[in-house]
């Protein structure tokens, strides 16, 4: 079976148990956050246009894409747009920006935000994703 | 490029306030800019600069646009106002931090622009219906390229103090 991203969330709650005072656990745990979501967006993505993850996301990412491309949807994918920034705004920090301080909260705010995202995108039709314009992915 | 954090007791919002300091639970950090480069994270003060003590004869004081004079965000200021007003619709006693402009490249190297606004809202308010409301309502009101920029977190608020 499959491995469902969202799982991720329960392992960044899991951290945030554990080691409760360490940045790298927050760091970490804005990172989970975001890809709870993105692995949620990229297979309802690839099941609503029926390719692999491969041909519709090439080897990097597409995370720009996919987040300017939610803004074209239907309502209820316009609506989860603001949030899947703003992860993604917090993981490009938590990973890459050691000069900022990422706190418990910052974490905790990730984990929540990203449990609605998720939680909605599943929830929302195929057919809205198919909408969505987002064409194969071509290697620049 | 090297970010310097400034840390604030609180999120001011711009809305109505009551003037009163309270402390907020995952208060956003406020940066500024250190210096002038070329990095992607550019963030800016959004608070007006304190009036200074300094003899501006011999002092340097850098240049602090505000946000919505940044790069990248022109034409949000109302957007981000509407924003609030929502919020404060569904939840009277929400706090929002001061608005960010961030610029970020992707994998790809897709640059993205965003205005970055945190909501806090009480601990004991249900978080979940909070956000189905709130991002409902904020995608019928605003139009296609202000939701575009707009990256939006929602966040606790602490016990007051």
């Amino acid at each position: 079976m499959a491995y469902d991203p969202v799982e991720f969330l329960e392992t960044g709650r899991f951290l945030l148990a554990k080691a409760p005072g360490s940045e790298a656990t927050f760091r970490t745990v804005c990172g989970r956050a975001y890809y709870a979501v993105y692995g949620t967006m990229r297979s309802q993505l690839c099941r609503a246009k029926g390719v692999s993850p491969g041909h519709l996301f090439g080897k990097a990412g597409r995370h720009g894409d996919v987040i300017n491309a939610l803004a074209l949807g239907s309502a209820q994918l316009k609506s989860v747009g603001a949030q899947y920034r703003r992860l993604h705004i917090t993981r490009v920090k938590s990973d890459y920006r050691y000069s900022a301080q990422v706190a418990r909260q910052e974490a905790e705010r990730a984990l929540d935000d990203a449990d609605w995202v998720a939680s909605r995108l599943t929830g929302i039709p195929e057919r809205e994703f198919r909408s969505l314009p987002l064409a194969p992915h071509r290697l620049r | 490029m090297t970010l310097t954090s400034l840390k604030q007791p609180v999120p001011v919002s711009s809305a109505t306030h009551s003037g009163a300091w309270v402390p907020i639970l995952g208060s956003a950090e406020v940066y500024s800019l250190a210096a002038e480069g070329d990095a992607p994270w550019n963030a800016v003060l959004h608070a007006e600069p304190a009036a200074s003590t300094e003899n501006p004869a011999t002092s340097i004081r850098p240049a602090i646009r505000p946000w919505y004079d940044q790069a990248g965000a022109d034409g949000m200021r109302a957007p981000v106002e509407r924003m609030k007003r929502l919020a404060r619709r569904l939840e009277p006693r929400a706090l929002f931090s001061a608005p960010e402009v961030v610029s970020v490249t992707d994998d790809d190297g897709v640059e993205l622009t965003s205005v970055v606004v945190d909501v806090f809202i009480p601990e004991e308010a249900d978080g979940m219906a909070f956000r189905d409301s709130f991002f409902g309502a904020l995608a019928d009101a605003l139009r296609t390229s202000d939701l575009e920029r707009l990256a939006v977190g929602v966040g606790r608020l602490g016990p007051a103090a």
